[in-house]
């Protein structure tokens, strides 16, 4: 099991955040080649995403990098650079159809034969960033076995859509939140929520976490580190959900030794989903 | 609108964009008390996208950062190295291996900060940068090859546009005066004869006087960098900081590479810019307040011919006047035949033509 | 890789580094470094550089290096860029690279 909480976006071309984010610990980092970087700077940001992962300067952090769209003279090198430097996903913008999502996964193959790096080893995410994305979204979830995660993106989607953000409780992005998410879990795999802009706002920020926390999605995509704690602690389980989790656990590890095919907890029956959603609150409590 | 510093763009502003943008950088210069200066041919703009609000520019004019200004609000926020980290790309990527800037004395930390170092300073007042003092290294050793033993080295500075019996007299002068003479051509490509020619012109001018050794200018001597205003129309305003610094870059660099104790410039009765020079260079050779050798200035009266003083200017008008015989008299041998085929022989050719 | 013009890339900024890469007229790597950090790390800038260019395959340039405090992974990306920049080559071999 693995927290994607925080997905830290990182602009591929910028030698400083790259050198630096690691020390705010987001659960992934995504290191950008598309839209925050120029044209004229694709190629040295390819060069500096590639060897920031060959340095291994993020550990644990899971990396991803975010390719230029399939419709661009850019995505192949992009492609090319990423799987060679042994990036863990590789994060396909504007996705649309389930054949993209082939026509990728087929290059990754390729890429991947070429260069030694074990078949299925690059995973793939998914960004919905349109209505056909989001009406499309259970089929390309399902696309690839590399398929890990799926995330909205707002921006392009709500221009797509002829409206645009508002404060509160956000009418404009129900449908595309409650879709995407279903996809997801459909799917079996992770699901972020859209970025928040406006770095200033807290409370707009927090506003949207819980939303996106109280659907059930993993996490979100953020573009500022003093973000990433603050969706940390807004993802950090109640005291009394950690200690029934504790028991919980502790129920499920006490069967299997005794070689029990059941677990009871007070004298009630407890099912393998709640033990895992109780493994997950213990991993958000270690993480918080 | 919230606004945030990553959003702000910086682009490359030219030709048809300029004159378009002109007058929001005229505008946004003003608010922070500059003034454009119209030499400049490209501006980096650091600007909002949504509304195209600047909030920071800076100019190339050749390989001279002029019109620097970043908005009160945005200092300290990084948007300064970014704009700096532009200008400098664009100056290097149009060829040239040098950029210069000239500042105010205490605004010269900001400029440290995009990799410019101070060449010389008049103290709480200007500061010269460069970025690449290496450049001015090589010009340097390159003239060291030239280094010259004796008591008394000479120098002149000469645009020599062209060379005329003004300029030979004067370097005669120097040459029995001093053990040594070098005599420097600016290298600027602004006048009406090239800088080939000019080299030229002087280099067989001179060539039978055997302590007098030529050298080829550079951005560091009279040039547009270190002294623009030279280069300007004559009835422009010549202020003492614009020369002091050539003069200062003089004494500090050019002069100690070579051993020079002096240096000769012809009276001047007409220019105002070269008088004002002359007075300026006096001045800043010798102030004590630097610690590099004095230099002794030695003025030395124009040679005249009916009367009147022998100029390059002169030539030039009576070129223009196409009075090429009245020529002859107020320039060596050299520069008349060079005249003689460029302006005469076409004449006549053309008039055989016409014919 | 030949150096067939004056290739740049990075930036002035913190971490960063910007380097210059000229055609040289002679075969050898003329190397220029001015870092914040020169005393401590001057020779170990100046053989992350030379190497770099030598996996990348260039034996005649001149190297203008201006280093801001980067890391050695950010110091190989930029002189890498800054050959390529400069040999007009597009197909970059990041297999080659590592």
């Amino acid at each position: 099991m693995r927290l994607r909480r925080s997905m830290m976006f990182i602009p591929g071309a910028n030698a400083g955040m790259l050198s630096n984010s690691y020390i705010y610990k987001p659960d992934s980092v995504m290191f950008d080649l598309e839209d925050s970087v120029s044209l004229t700077e694709k190629d040295s940001a390819r060069f500096l995403v590639f060897n920031t992962l060959k340095e291994n300067l993020y550990g644990d952090i899971e990396t991803v990098v975010r390719i230029n769209g399939v419709e661009t003279p850019f995505w192949e090198d992009d492609l090319d650079m990423a799987v060679r430097a042994g990036v863990q996903i590789v994060r396909l913008p504007k996705t649309e159809t389930v054949e993209e999502v082939k026509e990728l996964e087929q290059r990754i193959e390729k890429i991947e034969k070429d260069c030694g790096r074990t078949i299925g080893d690059t995973k793939i995410m998914a960004a919905i960033e349109s209505a056909c994305g989001v009406v499309n979204s259970v089929a390309i979830a399902k696309a690839t076995p590399r398929m890990v995660a799926i995330a909205l993106a707002g921006f392009d989607y709500l221009v797509d859509m002829q409206t645009s953000r508002s404060s509160g409780s956000e009418p404009e992005l129900f449908y595309a939140r409650a879709a995407v998410l279903h996809a997801a879990r459909a799917a079996k795999i992770d699901a972020f929520d859209v970025a928040y802009g406006n770095v200033n706002d807290e409370e707009g920020f927090l506003r949207e976490v819980e939303i996106a926390k109280n659907l059930g999605y993993n996490g979100k995509s953020l573009i500022h580190p003093r973000q990433i704690e603050l969706l940390h602690k807004a993802y950090a389980p109640a005291q009394k959900d950690v200690d029934h989790a504790r028991k919980v656990v502790a129920a499920a590890e006490d069967a299997e030794q005794k070689g029990l095919g059941v677990i009871s907890l007070d004298g009630k029956m407890i099912d393998p989903p709640v033990v895992h959603e109780a493994q997950r609150v213990l991993l958000l409590a270690e993480h918080s | 609108m919230y606004q945030n510093l990553d959003d702000i763009s910086i682009s490359i502003v030219s030709g048809s964009d300029l004159e378009r943008k002109r007058k929001d950088i005229v505008d946004f210069l003003a608010a922070g008390d500059l003034r454009i200066d119209n030499q400049v041919t490209t501006f980096i703009v650091g600007a909002f996208p949504d509304d195209e609000h600047i909030v920071a520019c800076a100019g190339l004019d050749k390989n001279v950062v002029k019109c620097v200004c970043v908005d009160k609000k945005m200092r300290g926020s990084g948007l300064s190295v970014r704009l700096g980290t532009e200008i400098v790309k664009e100056g290097l990527s149009k060829g040239y291996d040098d950029l210069f800037l000239f500042t105010k004395y205490i605004n010269s930390r900001i400029f440290d900060g995009w990799g410019f170092k101070p060449l010389v300073e008049i103290p709480d007042v200007v500061s010269f940068m460069d970025y690449n003092p290496r450049q001015l290294d090589y010009y340097l050793d390159s003239l060291k090859s030239a280094l010259r033993a004796g008591d008394r080295i000479g120098s002149i500075v000469m645009n020599a546009n062209p060379f005329t019996n003004g300029h030979r007299y004067l370097v005669e002068q120097a040459s029995k005066e001093c053990d040594w003479v070098h005599v420097f051509l600016v290298r600027e490509d602004v006048s009406f004869f090239s800088y080939e020619t000019r080299l030229t012109l002087v280099r067989e001018g001179v060539s039978d006087l055997r302590n007098v050794v030529v050298h080829e200018g550079s951005d560091y001597i009279i040039s547009h960098a270190t002294f623009p205003q030279y280069f300007l129309k004559k009835d422009e305003e010549i202020t003492e900081q614009a020369s002091a610094i050539d003069a200062l870059m003089f004494r500090k660099y050019i002069a100690p590479s070579l051993n020079i104790n002096v240096r000769y410039v012809g009276t001047e009765p007409t220019d105002k810019t070269t008088a004002m020079y002359n007075v300026v260079l006096n001045k800043f050779l010798k102030d004590c307040s630097y610690s590099d050798k004095k230099i002794e200035l030695k003025e030395i009266e124009r040679v005249k011919f009916q009367d009147t003083a022998v100029s390059a200017s002169r030539v030039r008008r009576l070129i223009q006047e196409h009075r090429y015989r009245e020529i002859v008299d107020l320039v060596p041998k050299s520069t008349y035949s060079y005249l003689n085929k460029l302006f005469v022989n076409k004449k006549e050719r053309k008039s055989c033509h016409e014919n | 890789m030949k150096i067939k013009k004056r290739g740049i890339a990075g930036t002035l900024e913190s971490s960063d580094v910007m380097v210059v890469i000229n055609p040289h007229d002679s075969q050898e790597i003329k190397l220029i470094v001015q870092s914040k950090v020169e005393k401590q790390f001057g020779s170990s800038i100046r053989k992350t550089v030379k190497d770099t260019l030598e996996k990348c395959g260039v034996v005649s340039a001149v190297v203008d290096v201006r280093d801001q405090g980067a890391l050695d992974c950010v110091i190989k990306a930029r002189v890498e860029a800054a050959a390529y920049r400069a040999s007009d080559e597009k197909n970059v071999k990041f297999g080659d690279l590592s």
